[in-house]
């Protein structure tokens, strides 16, 4: 296990803070990131195990669901910024076990939509197919949401879509590649092109 | 709670290691005095504990917050505009920490408990008061007089503006007065725009000016630029905006007079009937829970506004039955904040082709511009407010509940709509006797002290300061071509805009006030209180800078009494 005194010890050599100002931008990144994921790492256990909340097959849902919500162009997708890695996080550590249940019921629903339309379980629909299911779905929360319907943004597919666009845009692809924001510009320039 | 350890002796003792107990600490030290801070929470080592650096993709919940969490120990400190999921660990945990208040006036009461307090979370905006400020309690019948003008405190807004570097524009107003300027930071194109039809409208009645802020924009010794990355709330390794940690607490160091004990949650000033004297002061050991009294020829109480009137409170004797200092019986009286979110935001059309760069750590600043002379009188209340805000592309934050999925959605998202400008009041409150704190009879914190009952609501005259916050800020976004504008006309919780401040208030007389005209207390000639507590009046400018220059100058009084064997 490391330690926090490990992590300081690790960046005692370039961090020290005379030698700050002297730093690019890049490398005060790499120094918070370090610092930081070192001691993240002792606390809550890597991210990168199996999935806690979701099974296996739930899993393989949110993945091509979110692909289809955020699907890869010229551009990463959601698969690319692991966003089903990040619904897993936000389901088993940060959303009540009642939304927990409600949305995996959402997946089972998603399935039964599936099987409806093609016989076939969601995960092995043709991208298109899922789609129409997905839009079908995306049509009644603007049709609850304009009714200013109560509960509107609980209901398991507002979840859905809500997590997959968080996930992706905070993502390293969805912030570097797809919205080309500079975290640490070194500079501040309010007339820029866009 | 059992064993009490007297310890040895320094000539001053500062409570507090925040925005003013390090200035305390600094100027003390400075001044040949051996200094012991004493604060309440842990140390910090920006190496290890900053974590402004860090991208949103390395944290847990990617910046929402680990919310199970936060929801079981910090459900007040979440409320506040610094509160994110790495800098939670600068706030204090509520359950270790709790105060009750009436059951239908809410206050918010956000405290930091750590080596350098909010000075690592703060907003760092820092602007003077002028005479309008200092005279206002006397002209108006409201409260008592500050004992105080701005001649008085002038020099040491200099003195400290110089050291913890403020960058701003120059505008020579009389009620705001120009501090020590570094060069300002930028607006960007949008609110330049903004500034020439406001003045087009309204010519020099509204001014708007970038925000005058204690962020660097040139090196201060080891102290670097800001580079704009943007979350301050999380700390600076640059120290590029002052805080204790980066600024006052490393010159107390390097004089070699400073000792700085964490983990110390003082509780007490001791009195000494005999002599008249503060003797030292009692701390719990925050994780020994073994008790310490310190002792020193002089206090400095920097605790933080609330939590300097609580420890006073709690000093109670055969001479102060009350607390500490408070033969006037107005400890704990004339609690205050600034009233805000008056005001309204509007999307400023075109500029579609232009975007901003970095994260700049400021906005921009409208003068107050009511009741500065005749002309500007209005009838419906007394005094007057400011405006922050700034404009700004709106990005996909904004539209996650928008129709449609898949590839032309993502590419909705991801543009960048409009430029939305926004301006956000920040109202005065007045020094009224019923805002009041006093101790809980049955409510003790985790180490058994006893905590606050604060009792504080806003009064007609900050409420109509509020409706007219939002009523002159749309008139504004009208006149410079705004559209959908949008008026905000929920006030604020009192204590959320964390400028809670008074409760052992400046005055002429020890019949109507704690302290004298050099944050003395009247009754305890060697005690001194300089944060927020001390404060007769509210103004509506951030305050910070005005605790810092109260307390450099009162250390200077203190070492000077000293010196001819006044204390």
């Amino acid at each position: 296990m490391t330690s926090r005194r490990d992590a300081v010890r690790a960046l005692a050599g370039i961090a020290a803070l005379p030698f700050v100002r002297a730093l690019g931008a890049q490398e005060l990144v790499e120094i918070g990131r370090r610092a930081h994921a070192l001691a993240e790492l002792r606390e809550s256990g890597a991210s990168n195990g199996p999935p806690r909340a979701l099974s296996a097959a739930e899993y393989d849902i949110v993945t091509q669901a979110a692909e289809r919500i955020i699907p890869r162009t010229t551009t990463p997708g959601a698969t690319d910024a692991r966003v089903a890695s990040f619904i897993d996080v936000m389901l088993a550590d940060w959303y009540d076990a009642s939304d927990r249940e409600r949305f995996k019921a959402g997946l089972t629903e998603l399935d039964a939509r599936a099987r409806k339309l093609t016989g076939r379980v969601f995960s092995r629909t043709t991208g298109r197919r899922q789609t129409e299911i997905l839009e079908a779905l995306d049509r009644d929360l603007q049709i609850r949401r304009r009714a200013r319907e109560a509960g509107a943004d609980d209901h398991w597919f507002a979840m859905l879509k809500h997590l997959s666009i968080w996930g992706y845009y905070t993502s390293r692809p969805g912030i570097v590649e797809e919205l080309r924001v500079q975290l640490v510009p070194g500079r501040y320039d309010g007339n820029a092109r866009y | 709670m059992a064993m009490l350890d007297i310890e040895r002796d320094y000539d001053a003792i500062v409570v507090g290691s925040g925005i003013t107990g390090g200035w305390a600490a600094k100027e003390l030290c400075e001044r040949g005095l051996r200094t012991l801070v004493l604060e309440a929470g842990r140390d910090i080592d920006p190496q290890r504990d900053y974590t402004e650096h860090v991208p949103p993709w390395d944290m847990r919940f990617r910046g929402l917050g680990n919310r199970r969490a936060i929801e079981a120990r910090q459900p007040v400190q979440r409320r506040s505009v610094s509160f994110d999921e790495l800098s939670h660990v600068f706030w204090t945990d509520d359950v270790d920490n709790p105060y009750s208040t009436p059951a239908d006036k809410p206050f918010d009461w956000f405290r930091a408990r750590q080596v350098g307090g909010k000075s690592i979370v703060w907003g760092r905006q820092v602007y003077r008061w002028s005479d309008l400020d200092f005279e206002a309690n006397l002209r108006d019948g409201v409260g008592v007089d500050w004992p105080i003008r701005y001649a008085d405190i002038a020099p040491w807004y200099d003195h400290v503006e110089r050291f913890i570097g403020v960058s701003g524009e120059a505008l020579a107003l009389s009620h705001l007065p120009d501090s020590v300027f570094q060069p300002p930071m930028e607006m960007n194109v949008v609110e330049a725009a903004v500034r020439d039809r406001l003045r087009a409208k309204f010519h020099s009645a509204r001014r708007m000016t970038i925000g005058r802020v204690a962020v660097l924009t040139q090196p201060i010794g080891e102290r670097a630029p800001c580079h704009y990355c943007g979350p301050c709330q999380r700390g600076c390794v640059t120290r590029s905006y002052f805080s204790s940690v980066s600024s006052t607490l490393p010159a107390a160091r390097a004089t070699g007079r400073l000792t700085l004990r964490p983990h110390s949650i003082a509780h007490t000033v001791v009195y000494d009937a005999n002599s008249g004297r503060a003797s030292g002061v009692r701390v719990i050991d925050a994780r020994t829970r073994i008790e310490h009294e310190f002792r020193a020829r002089v206090v400095f109480l920097c605790a933080s506004a609330l939590e300097s009137v609580r420890i006073l409170l709690n000093s109670r004797s055969a001479s102060f039955p009350g607390g500490l200092g408070n033969g006037s019986g107005t400890l704990g009286l004339g609690i205050m904040d600034h009233i805000k979110w008056g005001g309204a935001s509007g999307v400023i059309p075109g500029w579609e082709d232009r975007q901003t760069i970095g994260n700049r750590p400021n906005g921009i600043l409208v003068p107050r511009f009511r009741n500065l002379d005749r002309g500007s009188r209005q009838s419906g209340f007394i005094r007057g407010y400011q405006f922050q805000g700034g404009a700004g592309r709106v990005g996909w934050e904004g539209r996650t509940r928008d129709p449609g999925i898949g590839a032309e959605f993502k590419e909705r998202l991801t543009r960048l709509g409009p430029w939305v400008m926004s301006l956000a009041g920040f109202g005065e409150t007045l020094a009224r006797d019923e805002n009041r704190a006093r101790l809980d009879d049955t409510l003790r914190d985790a180490w058994g002290i006893p905590t606050l009952h604060i009792d504080v609501a806003w009064s007609a005259n900050e409420l109509a300061i509020h409706r007219d916050m939002t009523e002159s800020a749309a008139e504004m976004l009208e006149a410079v071509g705004a559209r959908d504008i949008v008026r905000r006309t929920r006030p604020s919780v009192p204590g959320n805009t964390n400028h809670e401040m008074g409760g052992a208030r400046m005055g002429r007389d020890r019949k109507s006030s704690v302290l004298n005209g050099w944050n003395q207390a009247h009754e305890v000639p060697n005690l001194f209180v300089t944060d927020g507590a001390c404060m007769t009046s509210s103004a509506c400018q951030n305050p910070s800078l005005t605790y810092m220059a109260l307390t450099a100058r009162a250390v200077s009084h203190a070492v000077d009494s000293l010196r001819r064997r006044e204390l």
